[in-house]
């Protein structure tokens, strides 16, 4: 009996693998399209795709599908026929919170796909190149990225270079050296009789008053999640008042100043004054006490919800500020710098991007894709704001009013994504609802502003791989809870830098260190 | 001579599919789905010992022999870790199947038909919650300004707690999660298994002059063991896989928590997140498979010796 059910074990084996070899390399992120796009390179080769069927590409981004999302690509799919750029495109979405687990599977196991959507305050796009994961679009960018070489500035488009070619395409679509501001409620202070705050201090005071005083139910906590990046927590408002400015906190882990030079930053001072302040905010009550198992989700639904006061970082629109203050106007919010007389530090020249997946059989098509859109407004308009009339009405040369769908929770049926796709040059704004004072910090070019000297270098961690693993797992346990405020610094931080340095912490910083020293000699050259 | 028989034995097959071919299509599905998400998966294997090159695939990339497995056994957490793995699921696998056991005998106990029904759905009714959803819960009861606890604590005079900050409760939240989301399943196998207890026995015993208590102990509880134990080897098999599903929606990324909750899986799962290795996830799923093996080899083994009936081979 057990020899036939061996038997049968092997047959229904073999019958499993056929029906998997069918299957092969189709059975990717539920298209029923996606067996078109493997005949397609064969005829597009040579003949520029003009005539043939059209390259069909895959690019996979973060969020939710738009309502209308299938209505507005076809109509960009047959703009991109009619221009004869011989390229169909699909967008694939992955829930957000799940982005870096769901990319890093398709990407490791070898799913096909032809553009990807970058985060570099989230990942590093060093990140995937280190792991092999990016193709080398050096020459199609050559070939065909003549309006994303003159739309992206160069040193912004360097950032996107390793080792002399290009990996991805940076999206330029936010002046980097906004960071370090805050976004600050004027309305609010009003009600409480109180000045816009210039000094750490004054802006606890001002947000203690404001925590007596609030009437609502939901506390106007700072609205966010917690991490130990500065730069992704937006800590960087409080380095603009420390006398060792300007200098920026690379890949978490690097404190890296103007003149090169390199430390292990949960180790300096910075750090210490910066889980100070946050300590501070934690113990008055101004942070949430569940902090730390704060959603992204709750803190979005808190700023959607208009009841904040402080974010750092830009945030906010007309419709939200109205449901906690129905008399609010797009004036009542303000950007704040603390000392804003020192200089305006870009810490990467770009945070957003999109790159072609190594495992991906037509890189030039999605350089196409991402360059004809900056062709024309026309293109630019349609993929990001829709059609015409349904979802946006133009509104002067730059400006457009969304158009509210009652049948999507009265929001526009379809909305592209600034960051993932957005241009400077091309963008417009919704002159009603969003918000002038971050629209001018967010997409003005700051002439004044200079790059770090370590943005466009990228960390190859592959000699310490082991530690690197170990102390980005050991950080999220034991230093983000002190630099959260949760854990007091004194007591906490001896014990933690002791597991961070076990976990190979100064083997990470020398090699970093290394690393920057042979860059900063070749950049010099 | 041999090839006769192997000759008899493939007609023997064929003639034994054609005869049961209802039994055999029944255990098809699982049989296809064990082969794919089983035995298909091997070949991945050889990643734990490869530099894994997202070009070159599972089969050009190059050698590294154990180097994947030092991230994890060099960390000073492997053995917390590790610790934590075992000690959470000890506390489900005991806490889980005595409560199991008592819910099955009170309801076997039972003689009102529509309470036995009621309150034997109440108790399978979470295992169909899915734990993000008890995580919100769970955040209802525990959080620190709005949860019920701390209301309640406050109304008695007593001061807060923040409970997402301390660590030494943890394991006793997620065992309590934990019974109270499985108990109610397993009691159903339980029950089960009391409902195929042959009548006589009891029959003989009230004869005899036995009382209920009597019977449960003496009748009922021995003739569940053998289930109870091929349960518990089940569960023993998978103690080294954490309820990732679990203890990431309950505690997700506080880091203050993971003292005492963080797991094999869960650790891997966030190194893997933010390094994204898969090499490195292989290899710590290789040691897991290795350990899950060698405690099921040693659990069945101790059992034939000392409970014959009970072992599984």
């Amino acid at each position: 009996m057990k020899k036939h059910v061996m038997m049968l074990a092997a047959m229904a084996g073999l019958t499993a693998l056929t029906g998997c070899g069918g299957n092969n390399g189709n059975n990717s992120v539920g298209s029923p399209e996606s067996s078109a796009s493997q005949a397609a390179p064969a005829t597009q080769e040579g003949n520029q795709g003009e005539q043939a069927a059209p390259v069909k590409i895959k690019y996979v981004v973060p969020g939710t599908e738009p309502k209308d999302y299938a209505e507005v690509f076809q109509k960009v799919n047959e703009k991109l026929a009619a221009d004869g750029v011989g390229v169909e495109v699909e967008k694939i979405f992955i829930p957000s919170d799940a982005w870096d687990q769901k990319l890093n599977l398709m990407l490791s196991t070898g799913e096909e796909f032809d553009l990807f959507h970058i985060m570099q305050d989230r990942t590093p796009f060093s990140s995937y190149y280190n792991r092999g994961a990016l193709a080398d679009i050096s020459d199609a960018i050559e070939k065909y990225g003549e309006n994303l070489k003159a739309n992206i500035p160069d040193d912004i488009f360097d950032g996107a270079k390793i080792g002399g070619s290009y990996y991805a395409v940076p999206s330029f679509w936010v002046e980097m050296a906004s960071e370090g501001e805050f976004d600050i409620r004027l309305d609010i202070l009003r009600q409480n009789n109180l000045e816009v705050p210039t000094t750490p201090d004054e802006l606890i005071s001002a947000w203690e008053t404001v925590m007596a005083n609030w009437k609502g139910s939901s506390k106007p906590y700072l609205p966010t999640t917690a991490t130990f990046d500065p730069i992704s927590l937006h800590t960087t408002i409080l380095h603009r008042t420390y006398d060792t400015f300007p200098f920026t906190v690379k890949d978490k882990f690097f404190y890296v100043n103007q003149n090169g030079e390199v430390k292990s930053w949960i180790e300096t001072e910075e750090f210490k004054k910066d889980a100070e302040f946050m300590r501070e905010l934690y113990t008055k009550g101004i942070t949430s006490p569940d902090i730390l198992v704060m959603k992204t989700e709750q803190a979005k639904a808190q700023l959607d919800s208009g009841d904040w006061f402080v974010n750092f970082g830009t945030a906010g629109n007309l419709g939200a500020l109205q449901k906690n203050n129905p008399e609010a106007t797009v004036e009542d919010i303000g950007v704040v710098w603390f000392n804003p007389e020192k200089e305006y530090l870009r810490p990467l020249t770009f945070k957003n991007g999109n790159a072609v997946p190594v495992n991906s059989k037509h890189p030039e098509a999605a350089v196409k894709f991402l360059n004809w859109m900056l062709a024309s407004q026309e293109n630019y308009d349609l993929v990001q704001y829709g059609i015409e009339g349904e979802h946006y009405t133009k509104d002067g040369d730059k400006g457009m009013q969304a158009i509210n769908d009652p049948d999507n929770n009265n929001k526009p049926g379809y909305k592209g994504s600034e960051s993932q796709l957005g241009n400077i040059n091309f963008m417009r704004f919704d002159l009603v609802n969003s918000i002038p004072a971050n629209n001018k910090v967010l997409y003005e070019l700051n002439a004044d502003a200079v790059n770090s000297i370590a943005a466009n270098f990228v960390f190859d961690p592959t000699n310490v791989r082991t530690e690197y693993t170990n102390i980005t797992t050991e950080a999220a346990a034991s230093v983000t809870p002190i630099y959260m405020g949760v854990q007091e610094y004194d007591k906490s931080f001896s014990a933690a830098l002791g597991k961070m340095k076990k976990a190979g912490l100064d083997k990470v910083v020398a090699e970093y260190q290394k690393q920057f020293d042979e860059y900063l000699a070749k950049q010099s050259q | 001579m041999d090839t006769k028989l192997r000759r008899k034995h493939i007609v023997d097959l064929g003639m034994d599919i054609v005869r049961n071919r209802a039994s055999y299509l029944l255990v098809l599905p699982a049989m296809i789905y064990t082969f794919i998400f089983g035995y298909m998966t091997y070949p991945y294997m050889l990643v734990a010992f490869q530099r894994f090159n997202y070009k070159k695939g599972i089969f050009n990339g190059e050698w590294v022999g154990f180097h994947n497995f030092e991230f994890f056994f060099r960390s000073n957490k492997a053995f917390t870790i590790t610790f934590n793995t075992i000690f959470l699921n000890v506390l489900f696998i005991v806490f889980g199947t005595l409560t199991a056991l008592a819910i099955s005998l009170v309801l076997n106990e039972l003689r009102k038909k529509l309470f036995l029904k009621l309150s034997q759905s109440v108790m399978l009714f979470p295992h169909f919650i899915s734990w993000i959803v008890i995580s919100y819960v769970l955040y209802a009861f525990f959080s620190m300004d709005m949860g019920i606890i701390n209301q309640i604590l406050n109304k008695l005079g007593l001061p807060s707690v923040n409970w997402y900050t301390e660590p030494t409760v943890w394991p006793v939240i997620l065992t309590l999660m934990h019974v109270w989301k499985g108990a109610g399943m397993s009691a159903v196998i339980y029950l089960a298994t009391i409902t195929g207890i042959d009548d006589t026995l009891y029959e003989a015993a009230q004869i005899d002059g036995a009382n209920r208590w009597q019977m449960c102990l003496r009748i009922t509880i021995p003739l569940m063991m053998p289930t109870v134990i091929i349960l518990t080897l089940l569960s023993i098999g998978k103690i080294m896989y954490g309820d990732f599903g679990m203890i990431y929606a309950l505690v997700g990324d506080n880091g203050t928590l993971y003292q005492t909750t963080d797991i094999i899986d869960t650790y891997v799962f966030r190194s893997l997140r933010q390094v994204g290795d898969p090499s490195e996830a292989m290899a710590v799923g290789l040691f897991q498979s290795a350990v899950g093996f060698v405690l099921v080899f040693g659990t069945n083994l101790l059992t034939r010796k000392y409970f014959r009936d009970g072992a599984l081979y």
